[in-house]
């Protein structure tokens, strides 16, 4: 169970790398877009999050067991990036406050 | 040739899409459900609480046979998983003087209660198990029919999964993009995040769902290699040897002695199934299958012991590699490995394809109702296409809360109650269908989508009403099961109310004459 919220928070630490990484996302969340090299640092960033995550669900539990539970929650995290990203300008409202 | 190739694939993502859309939609609702069958059948045989171990139910269960089926030839056990449910036994009577021995597998079985192996008390019900079963053996037509379509439908839809990703380019540089009110690039959106998020559930569950009943759909390798289906399927699932009876009585072995050997074998994988010979004679065997819930592979070993010392006569062999992929595919698709969060993760993916194949099904109409020369009368073909989605995408999840709640409200002593509760979600499903047709496309929906939350939302109001294991009760004693169910349930009639809520707002978008025809179309 800690074992799967742990790949799960790497994961979505992942997605929300990938996230930050698209030039689109960072216009909508940082209001500017940013340098290349820091866009792909970010999705070098976000691609090792989700290899570390692969790994540390194979050590714990099993690579076969593992990558089933790393498959999804991939999907999981996506979800919940997703879901935040829609509700940004209420979440960015919130957070000026 | 780029963009040709680009438009043959989206042709083919669209019209294999739509073909089986209907089929895939149930197919994936009631395929998904399974994922929880032992704990929808529990919720549905309220009567049943406590949840023991399968060596303790087998016990019980052999302590049933002994006093009720002594003569017997044979007895069979199949016992519930870590997971609960009823055990299930059958017998082989003893044959006339010079008959050979028949079992009736309808008349010589009774389910019974894990915990105290009596006969179970309460509803009778089919639970979990009809909604798995559906999945791929249908209902109301012969079982072979259902799974030929069933096949069909899965190879239709991994084609258009396939040539979805081709179709469908940017999903990758949208992966993150999803815009609500904006028509029909909002059900773009929708369909493409479920079917992304989802992808690795959707391809793997699609191709392990052909794989496991690969040899139904291709049956020509087994000619090829001048075996008869026969000898194909003896080599595959070896069984037992059988030992003749001797003639003299003798105790049965005791089947802690069975539990505690092939525990050790088998690294710590319960029993699902129990398989006596002879019972009682000093010729007696019994033969022990494992649980799929240690590992991955779904298809069991055996083990089979003297029936009175426990000596091991037999061990079914090590299975070849070709063998075992394919009990590893299959047990993928089964996840009856899975432990809890393994599980529900399983479900959410199910979800996601559900609503992949829903989020189609709707985008087709609403790339071409602005397309159509008057939105207001469509031609035939789109209308049965609305029409055919409402019923699909609303009546079937409807169908699906009318069985729980026949379940609950079916007199308990009502003939063939199983029959009629399964008689109950196709009526319902089968109402909603005839409604959607009758009614205009939007009220259609927005009535069908109320009814429909309305329903999930009587699901714990009834339980509560009619069980003493209401939302209350399950507060106070913790019942995670019964509050999963019902928390579940009131998850999915917002969902509905939501949705409703949403068409009955919704206005009509404004004819685009410009824009649209510059870009290459996405496809629906």
């Amino acid at each position: 169970m800690m074992s799967d919220a742990f790949i799960f928070l790497l994961c979505l630490g992942a997605f929300a790398l990938l996230l930050a990484a698209m030039s689109r996302h960072q216009q909508e969340w940082f209001g500017a877009k940013l340098a290349r090299p820091l866009s792909l640092s970010l999705r070098a960033g976000g691609f090792g999050l989700l290899f570390a995550a692969w790994l540390v669900a194979g050590f714990t539990v099993g690579f076969a067991y593992g990558t089933v539970v790393w498959c999804g929650c991939i999907a999981v995290a996506a979800l919940v990036v997703i879901a935040v990203n829609i509700n940004r300008d209420r979440l960015l409202k919130y957070l000026r406050r | 040739m780029k963009g040709a190739f680009r438009q043959s694939m989206a042709w083919l993502h669209t019209w294999t899409g739509l073909l089986v859309g209907w089929f895939l939609f149930v197919i994936f609702l009631s395929g998904t459900s399974a994922y929880f069958q032992y704990e929808i059948t529990r919720w549905m045989t309220p009567e049943q609480t406590v949840v023991v171990t399968s060596q303790v139910a087998a016990q019980n269960a052999m302590t049933w046979l002994r006093t009720n089926q002594p003569e017997a030839v044979a007895w069979d056990i199949y016992l519930p998983g870590k997971r609960g449910g009823p055990v299930e036994v059958y017998w082989t009577p003893k044959p006339e003087a010079g008959k050979d021995a028949v079992r009736d597998w309808e008349k010589d079985t009774v389910r019974l209660d894990a915990a105290t192996g009596q006969k179970a008390a309460g509803r009778d019900t089919q639970g979990g198990y009809f909604l798995y079963r559906f999945h791929y053996d249908l209902h109301y037509i012969p079982v072979i029919w259902a799974r030929w379509i069933v096949g069909f439908c899965a190879i239709m839809m991994l084609t258009a999964c396939i040539t979805g990703i081709v179709t469908h380019k940017k999903i990758f540089a949208d992966f993150f993009m999803l815009r609500f009110g904006k028509g029909q690039r909002s059900w773009l959106d929708a369909h493409n995040v479920s079917a992304v998020v989802a992808l690795p559930f959707i391809l793997m569950i699609t191709y392990t769902g052909l794989v496991t009943l690969a040899s139904l759909y291709m049956p020509w390798p087994i000619k090829a290699s001048g075996m008869t289906e026969e000898s194909y399927y003896a080599a595959l699932y070896p069984v037992a040897p059988t030992r003749e009876p001797t003639g003299k009585p003798a105790a049965f072995i005791n089947l802690d002695k069975v539990f505690e050997t092939t525990r050790q074998r088998w690294e710590g994988a319960g029993i699902a199934y129990l398989s006596a010979v002879n019972p009682g004679n000093a010729g007696a065997t019994l033969t022990a299958t494992s649980a799929p819930d240690k590992r991955m592979q779904t298809r069991g070993d055996s083990v089979q012991f003297d029936g009175v010392t426990g000596q091991i006569l037999w061990v079914s062999p090590v299975r070849g590699v070709e063998a075992k992929t394919e009990s590893v595919m299959v047990g993928l698709h089964a996840g009856r490995y899975a432990g809890a969060v393994l599980r529900w993760l399983y479900f959410i993916g199910g979800i996601g394809g559900t609503m992949m194949i829903a989020t189609g099904l709707v985008l087709w109409t609403s790339k071409r109702r602005l397309k159509l020369p008057d939105p207001a009368r469509p031609h035939i073909g789109f209308k049965l296409v609305e029409k055919l989605n409402i019923g699909c995408i609303v009546g079937f999840p409807a169908g699906i809360a009318i069985y729980f709640l026949a379940n609950r409200l079916l007199p308990l002593g009502m003939t063939a109650r199983a029959d009629w509760e399964i008689h109950s979600l196709f009526i319902a499903w089968g109402a909603v269908l005839v409604w959607g047709f009758a009614r205009p496309a939007k009220r259609g929906w927005v009535e069908a989508l109320s009814v429909c939350a309305g329903l999930f939302a009587l699901v714990p109001v009834v339980n509560a009403i009619t069980t003493p294991r209401g939302l209350i009760h399950s507060l106070v004693s913790g019942d995670i099961l019964f509050l999963s169910f019902d928390g579940l349930m009131v998850l999915t009639a917002i969902g509905f109310a939501f949705a409703a809520r949403k068409v009955a707002r919704h206005k009509p978008m404004v004819k685009a004459k410009t824009k649209a025809s510059k870009t290459q179309p996405e496809p629906a």
